[in-house]
């Protein structure tokens, strides 16, 4: 009965049974959302488990040329360990500890001079012989990375959650500098004109000297800055998650204008195009915004019916533009109306799309990659990215 | 002694309309989950997500930006609103205890019959409008706030890109929120969104104090090494959990149990806690008279509801901690003053 102690007993079971059950399902670890990136034909692509394949770009296999299969060793010691070297209780949901062996991405392979770079969530850097996949150097900024990386001038710069954008030497990995935010870097920095551009969680954006690291200018907004900057024509266009899009003199930190009308969070990379910001948003709706006044352009913003995580691509002319319930859609750039009809990869989309000018390659969450026509949206071919280890 | 009272028409009729209400409720359920109007995690966050998580940021907000702190109002508003389950836990507890012995009557009686004991079991509850699920429905309907404070904590502190994304869709768009992020993960000393072994340890031994302190004596032998398993049992797995939960959500059940244990002691005393005496007397000893805050002795044998009410109420509120058990002693209490339960 209620008050005995098998009962009692019962209750408490049931209760740390529920409990146990009921955390473990809320429980969705992180995945992170590795993107892809295409040169001379062939796709580097980082996976859910944490490798890095390069592929070939026509056709997704791994033969031919160049193509080749890496996953960083994890050492204790070195960053920050995940998966099962130090994987704890229920820890699933935090960052630090993931369920892959090798670690999590959150950006996509840097190509620049036949070297491949990438960052890992584990705060490693690594840079790879793009022919062969063999490790030329490492770097641990013991931090964690929740970006991308940049390339400019023979240097590789990276944010990371201690609040600091680093600066690597591309040759050898060492330190040039780094400069401390306020709060946690989890976008991709920009580089322009021998400037180093990057918002942080501090609710600003920077400007730093590319050379040292000097702070030159920050603009405060009113939200946390998680976007990567583009940079066109001496303007500076990012969003912020105070949900306003804002356009930015590069020289001096000045706002030239804000827009205001999103519901929600801008986390994406702009595009621009022929005087045409588009801005993608967590509210579903992508923006084409007048580069000169931020005025809509599109009689009303493009609504994908979820939120739209991953930067978009422009590819064929064509506006080409993932949500995260796996919907693929292409937008005419004048108009704003679909050229053709969606696609549902059936997964969701959060890594940043890639394109070579027509092909768009898509990462979804399932460790599938996708190539699409520009184009007519057609489906090229598609590939399952197999773990190393299965 | 409370008398078993067979099931009247108007009792079968409202049993019957509820059962009906319940299944309609489950059809419309089905309906809406099956056809894909709503997904259950999309509930789920409408109704104990979103409104935990929002409420956490904007305390946050109002307390300088204090994370903990806004745990610590967190939990005493969830204590205040889970009060009305805590207090139908309280009642179906005392109702069980009175039947005790009428259940170990029925239990010597139908030794031999199973399906006989069973419907005299079921019949002696439903004459004391009472249940299992009476008892255990509120224990349930706990663990929602748990679950919910849990993510709410995680997903606030946004340690990853993945909880940062959730976070986007479970803010509300109210401007008052708006800026406030990101939260300090920062308290006292402790990093409210990893698991840490100090406050593991605080966990397990409120749990600890709180099942003792609402315990009473067993009457029955066979059921002491079993009360003394869950002694030992409940405080290690909590404990355990909570070294890799958010030292967060053991900021919650830490204050959560405090709470507890602190209307427990004004309602009922030490329990089964052997504890030196205090300078201020627990409720029904003679001392008491003289306490302000100690329960009135008349409230418990005025035998009318009202009265029976203002005790469940002030017993009630020492639920809701993690590990709250026994209320046997508040029941004892009210019978052995020659209150009937009501029917």
């Amino acid at each position: 009965m209620l008050d005995t102690g098998r009962t009692r007993f019962k209750k408490a079971i049931l209760t740390a049974a529920l409990l146990a059950s009921l955390i473990l399902t809320a429980c969705v670890g992180p995945r992170g959302w590795p993107g892809a990136q295409v040169a001379d034909n062939v796709l580097y692509v980082g996976t859910l488990y944490g490798t890095v394949l390069a592929l070939n770009a026509e056709n997704g296999r791994m033969y031919g040329n160049n193509t080749w299969e890496w996953k960083p060793t994890v050492e204790q010691g070195a960053g920050i360990t995940e998966g099962n070297v130090t994987g704890a209780f229920l820890s699933c949901s935090r960052g630090g500890v993931g369920q892959f062996k090798a670690g999590y991405l959150y950006g996509s392979p840097l190509i620049s001079n036949g070297t491949v770079y990438i960052g890992y969530h584990t705060g490693v850097v690594y840079a790879l012989d793009a022919t062969k996949g063999v490790e030329i150097w490492k770097h641990d900024i013991k931090s964690n990375i929740a970006a991308g990386l940049v390339f400019d001038s023979n240097t590789v710069y990276v944010g990371s959650t201690n609040g600091k954008v680093s600066a690597l030497n591309a040759g050898n990995g060492s330190l040039k500098w780094d400069f401390t935010s306020e709060n946690e870097v989890r976008g991709a920095p920009a580089v322009a004109d021998g400037i180093v551009y990057f918002g942080s969680l501090d609710h600003k954006l920077y400007a730093l000297d590319a050379i040292d690291g000097t702070k030159l200018w920050a603009v405060e907004t009113e939200g946390e800055i998680a976007s990567a900057p583009l940079v066109v024509d001496g303007v500076i266009y990012f969003g912020s998650f105070d949900s306003k899009f804002y356009a930015i003199d590069s020289g001096s930190g000045a706002i030239k204008w804000v827009f205001d009308k999103a519901g929600n969070w801008f986390w994406s990379r702009a595009l621009y195009d022929d005087g045409i910001v588009y801005a993608a948003s967590i509210d579903n709706r992508v923006y084409a915004l007048d580069a000169g006044n931020g005025t809509l352009r599109w009689p009303e913003p493009f609504d994908a019916g979820s939120p739209l995580k991953a930067s978009p691509v422009i590819a064929s002319g064509v506006l080409v533009l993932a949500s995260k319930d796996g919907k693929v859609f292409g937008l005419d750039l004048k108009t704003g109306r679909e050229k053709w009809s969606s696609i549902d990869l059936g997964a969701k989309v959060l890594s940043d799309l890639c394109t070579d000018g027509q092909i768009i390659y898509i990462n979804d969450q399932n460790g599938r990659i996708y190539a699409l026509d520009g184009e007519t949206g057609q489906i090229v071919w598609t590939e399952t990215l197999a773990d190393l280890d299965r | 002694m409370p008398e078993t009272q067979p099931a009247s028409t108007p009792t079968v009729n409202r049993r019957g309309i509820r059962n009906l209400a319940v299944l309609l409720l489950i059809v419309a359920l089905a309906i809406i989950f099956g056809t894909g109007v709503l997904s259950i995690t999309r509930v789920w966050d409408l109704i104990f997500l979103q409104p935990i998580l929002n409420l956490l940021v904007l305390l946050s907000k109002y307390l300088q930006g204090n994370f903990g702190l806004a745990i610590i109002v967190l939990t005493i508003l969830i204590r205040l609103i889970t009060l009305p389950l805590t207090l139908r836990q309280l009642r179906s507890a005392r109702t069980m205890r009175s039947l005790q012995p009428k259940i170990q009557e029925l239990r010597k009686k139908y030794a031999q019959d199973k399906a006989q004991l069973t419907r005299e079991l079921m019949m002696l509850y439903g004459g004391q409008r009472t249940s299992y699920a009476g008892c255990l429905l509120p224990i349930l309907i706990q663990l929602p706030f748990w679950i919910a404070v849990y993510q709410s904590i995680v997903q606030a502190l946004a340690a990853t890109n993945e909880n940062l994304l959730g976070l986007s869709q479970n803010l509300y768009s109210w401007s008052a929120i708006q800026g406030v992020l990101p939260l300090n993960e920062h308290f006292i000393g402790l990093d409210l969104l990893h698991g840490n072994f100090i406050m593991a340890i605080l966990v397990a031994l409120s749990i600890w104090v709180l099942q003792k302190i609402s315990s009473q004596p067993s009457t029955d032998p066979e059921q002491e090494p079993m009360n003394r398993l869950m002694m030992v049992i409940m405080p290690l797995l909590f404990g355990f959990m909570a070294i890799g939960l958010p030292s967060g959500l053991s900021l919650f059940w830490i204050v959560s149990n405090a709470i507890g244990i602190l209307i427990q002691y004004r309602i009922a005393g030490w329990g089964t806690l052997k504890m030196p005496s205090l300078p201020f007397p627990k409720a029904g000893t003679p001392q008491a008279a003289h306490n302000p805050r100690a329960k009135p002795e008349k409230t418990a044998s005025t035998g009318n509801k009202d009265a029976e009410d203002v005790v469940s109420q002030q017993d009630g509120a020492s639920l809701g901690g993690v590990g709250s058990e026994g209320k046997e002693a508040v029941g004892r209490r009210t019978i052995s003053q020659g209150k009937k339960p009501r029917q």
